[in-house]
Order: structure tokens, then C-alpha cells, then sequence
């Protein structure tokens, strides 16, 4: 095992056509400080074309395990047969093609803080001058579970096809269950949205099926007017929504699940378990806000626990919520940052994040949901503007249309 | 010419041509004044906060409207919807998180584009 040198590395890494051409300007790029990006999910991807897009003065390096990525965005409508898998499924080509990113298919098995190294599972070991990392999360145990056989479904991909497949077997009149973790979890609304997803698809293809749907929160965490319509309006009669119900244990075999209030037993069983910070932001010390998530100074992303290690996504702790498109945000205000830092100017002041997201609630219709997060130098914190936040009136056609127009300009925004 | 020499100048020329493609298509803009436009600091992390729905560089790939078109109507537009009272929209609702400064900033950074 060896350190490969930067120079090294981009001498056997780099890919571009350029470099045939004016070896010199290999050379010269060698003089760059790297920049390696963690995970290539919507905060990652969006960070890594971002350092780029803005400037040519870096050199950037995208660590990610798999080739293709598939979006959780869109990814309920995998369940009711609206989408197929492969129409929210991405790769990293345009990326290293059009922004010169080094784009390496590697897990990371270590961190090194203080030689700022990362250490490659294939036994490479990488320097940086500035690490990102936005690795997303990991699910913490539940006793009996077994993912295999229990879909979570909430990393897209083939768990979401495994969910797929099981929805069609449910018979007529059968029962779906489905239990929801306690906040924080990745994306707010996306529980309510497939209970909504799955009701439609038993409405309309299993006559007198139902969805029990659990919450271990006290009520609908998001777009509460809109869900509670849907659970007892649109859906009277098939879904049957309990909050307050703690997930104890499962039986994966049986699909029954264990809880505060009883056991409940499907044909389906959709386990949504409690989440963290993904292993990697544990493994290298920078799980410091309530032992789960990374904390960072929202004005760079820069840890509080590590220097020059910088946290997006869903792993990191300001209390924005954990979804695509706010990852997205997040991973400009970073990458604007880390650009002005490395060129001796301050971060930006006041950085602005958004989040918004649309909800389908049927084959045809959707919500929305928006708010606008500003900084706030006295508590140092991301604050919600009351004034900017709000949701759909009600779920209808042309959100369902304005819905794949946000999703795939944000997907282009990410990953093109 | 020697060989050396008009490998040079080709290559001079690809830089040339390099350079000048970013910077010669902007002003050449009809909508670029001769004077550079002074962007204010922070205005390009600002404006990239519209680029999630509204595309890369403001320019949409769906029905959604693009923002790299009539810049200079895009901050009375965007003031227009934040003092309207309007929320059942969400641009109307996004807008009302940013301060008439931020507004101006940003307009300023798609004009400048």
C-alpha cells in the first residue's frame, strides 16, 4: 500500500482527451488543490459539477461505489407502476465527460483527518486538500429484520423492485402494513406520499386491500392538510393511519410486525427503519449532533468535529430537512465556499437554501411542498422563513405534470 | 513554416479560441451593455439556488420557465410575486424568503450570464 502523490494519481486517473495533447497542462494541473467528493447522490453529484462548473483552479475527485444511481425522488412511482426503474436511473459520465471529474467506482473504508487521506477499500490511499462528504444515510437494526425478505425501499434500486413485486401479489381484499420511523428521516413527506402511492395501486388493482400504515411519530410530519385529506377522504376505507406506534420487532418471515400497539400481520410488509448518518461519518469521528447526524457550519458545511472535512446531504445536522432537492442547495453553498476559501476570501455571509418537493398522491395527481431556509448569524443557524414555506392547496392534475418538469431539471441540475 | 512553429500557432490558436468562446459570446449579447455589470458579491451561490427547478445557468430543459431569457424584466417580476399576496404558487412563496437586495443580486448575475 502506497500514497499515490496527487501528480501520480492524476497522470494514471485522468481520462481527458486534452492530456495527450498538452501533457504540460497535466502538469500544471497537478499544482491544483483536489477536492474528493464522498458519495454521488444528489448532494454529492451536484457538489462535485459545482466546484467545476464555477471554476478550473481545482481539481475534483468523485468516490462512489456504484456506476449507476438511482434517484428516491420519483422512485413511489416505481410501486404503482407509473415509472419504470431505469426512467430515474443515472451515471456519472456527463459528469466526468463535460466537467473533468475524476470519477472513481470505489467504497471508502477510511478517513484520515489529521494526513487528510482517504483510503480506498481497493487499498489506494488518496490526499486532499478538502474533503465533501455526503454519503447519505444508514438504518439502524431492528430486531427480526431481514431487508431481503422486508423491503425498505427507501434506497432506491432493487429494494424498490423487490417492494414492486411484492405490491402485485397482494390478493383482492388483502392487507398491506407498513410502519414509519420516528424524525429525523430521509425526505419528510416520503413515507405519507407511498402510503398514498400504494392505496392508489390497491384501489385501483386489488378490490377491497388495505394499508395500515404505523407512525412512531405523533402525527403526519409533513404536508399534514394534504395527507390527512388523502388518508380519509381519497383513501376511506383502504388506509388505516395510526400514529404513536413504536416498531419493537419483526418477524420476517411471518411479516408481522411487533409494536407499542399490538402486532400487525400483511401480505405485504414495508419496514421504513430509523435512521443515521451513513457508517462513514460515524467510522471517522463526526457524528456530533446527538450521536447521529454530522455537525457543520451551514456558512461552508465544514465539520465542527474535523477541519477541512465538509458534510451534505442527508448526513449533516443543521436541521434543514434530508431530501434530493435541498441537498442539492446545500452542496452550492459548499462548494462556493470551499472555492472562496482556497482563494483566501471569507464564505458568503448570508447563504440561501431551498427546499421543495411535489407529492403524488395518485396515478394522477400531486402536491407540493416548499420553504425557503436563510442564515442566521446570531444563532448561527439555518432558520426557516415563515413567509416562504406552504404547501398544495389541494393534490391535482397539473401538479402531477409540474412534478416530473421539477424532477427532471433537477435531475439535470445534479447530474448533467 | 517550421513544423515547430505551426504547432505553436495551432496551439495558440486553440487557446485563443478557448478564451474567447466563454467571454466573446457574452458580449456580443444585444442585451450586454458595453460596460462590465458590477455582480454583487454572494450573487452567484444566490442565483444558483434558482437552477434546481429552473435548470443549470437558468435555463430550463422542461415546460418550466427559463431564466436566461429577458433578464433585464426578471427583478420587477420577481419583486411583483414576492409583494403579491398571492402563496397558493410556489415561486410566489420562494420568493417571499429573499430580500429586495438578494433580488436585485440575482438579476443582476443572469443579466451578466
Amino acid at each position: 500500500m502506497s500514497i499515490i502523490k496527487r501528480r501520480q494519481f492524476l497522470q494514471a486517473a485522468s481520462t481527458l482527451s486534452v492530456s495527450s495533447l498538452f501533457p504540460n497542462i497535466i502538469k500544471a494541473a497537478s499544482s491544483k488543490p483536489h477536492i474528493i467528493v464522498v458519495g454521488g447522490g444528489f448532494a454529492g453529484a451536484t457538489a462535485a459539477k459545482y466546484l467545476r462548473y464555477w471554476s478550473t483552479e481545482v481539481d475534483v475527485t468523485l468516490i462512489e461505489p456504484n456506476a449507476n444511481y438511482y434517484s428516491c425522488i420519483l422512485s413511489n412511482l416505481v410501486l404503482n407502476n407509473q415509472l419504470a426503474l431505469n426512467q430515474i436511473t443515472f451515471n456519472y459520465t456527463t459528469l466526468a465527460a463535460k466537467y473533468g471529474i475524476t470519477v472513481i467506482n470505489q467504497w471508502v473504508a477510511s478517513i484520515n483527518g489529521v494526513n487528510q487521506t482517504v483510503q480506498l477499500q481497493d487499498g489506494r490511499l488518496l490526499a486532499y486538500d478538502r474533503l465533501i462528504i455526503a454519503p447519505g444515510i444508514r438504518f439502524l437494526p431492528v430486531t427480526g429484520l431481514d431487508t431481503t425478505i422486508i423491503p425498505h425501499a427507501w434506497k432506491a434500486g432493487s429494494q424498490t423492485t423487490l417492494l414492486q413485486q411484492q405490491l402485485a401479489t397482494v390478493p383482492a381484499g388483502g392487507k398491506v402494513v407498513m410502519t414509519i420511523p420516528a424524525a429525523p428521516y430521509r425526505c419528510p413527506p416520503g413515507p405519507y406520499e407511498r402510503a398514498c402511492v400504494i392505496a392508489d395501486y390497491l384501489k385501483r388493482t386489488k378490490p377491497g386491500a388495505t394499508l395500515t400504515v404505523l407512525d412512531a411519530n405523533a402525527d403526519i410530519v409533513a404536508e399534514r392538510n394534504t395527507f390527512t385529506q388523502a388518508f380519509n377522504v381519497t383513501y376511506q376505507g383502504i388506509i388505516e393511519y395510526i400514529p404513536n406506534v413504536t416498531l419493537q420487532a419483526v418477524d420476517s418471515a411471518q411479516r408481522i410486525a411487533h409494536t407499542s400497539m399490538g402486532s400487525y400481520q400483511g401480505q405485504v410488509l414495508n419496514v421504513i427503519p430509523p435512521q443515521s448518518a451513513a457508517e462513514i461519518i460515524h467510522s471517522t469521528g463526526l457524528a456530533n449532533v446527538n450521536g447521529h447526524w454530522a455537525g457543520v457550519n451551514p456558512l461552508t458545511y465544514e465539520s465542527t468535529a474535523i477541519p477541512n472535512i465538509h458534510v451534505i446531504g442527508d448526513a449533516q445536522g443543521t436541521g434543514q430537512p434530508k431530501a434530493g432537492h435541498i441537498a442539492n442547495a446545500e452542496a452550492k453553498v459548499c462548494a462556493d465556499a470551499i472555492l472562496r476559501l482556497l482563494k483566501g476570501q471569507p464564505p458568503y455571509a448570508k447563504p440561501v437554501t431551498n427546499s421543495t418537493c411535489y407529492s403524488p398522491i395518485s396515478a394522477t395527481t400531486a402536491s407540493w411542498l416548499t420553504a425557503v431556509f436563510t442564515y442566521d448569524a446570531t444563532t448561527k443557524t439555518m432558520k426557516i422563513n415563515p413567509n416562504s414555506s406552504g404547501e398544495a392547496a389541494a393534490p391535482t392534475t397539473q401538479n402531477y405534470q409540474h412534478m416530473f418538469d421539477w424532477a427532471n431539471n433537477l435531475f439535470a441540475d445534479t447530474f448533467a | 513554416m517550421k513544423r515547430l512553429n505551426f504547432f505553436i500557432l495551432i496551439v495558440l490558436m486553440l487557446i485563443t479560441t478557448a478564451c474567447g468562446g466563454g467571454g466573446g459570446s457574452s458580449s456580443n449579447s444585444n442585451n450586454t451593455p458595453s460596460t462590465p455589470l458590477l455582480v454583487p458579491d454572494g450573487a452567484r451561490l444566490l442565483a444558483s439556488q434558482c437552477f434546481q427547478c429552473h435548470g443549470t445557468a437558468g435555463i430550463s430543459k422542461t415546460s418550466i420557465d427559463s431564466l436566461n431569457k429577458e433578464t433585464n424584466k426578471l427583478e420587477s417580476e420577481l419583486l411583483e410575486m414576492k409583494y403579491s399576496t398571492k402563496t397558493n404558487d410556489i415561486m410566489h412563496l420562494q420568493i417571499k424568503g429573499y430580500s429586495d437586495a438578494e433580488i436585485q443580486a440575482i438579476s443582476l448575475y443572469f443579466m451578466s450570464l
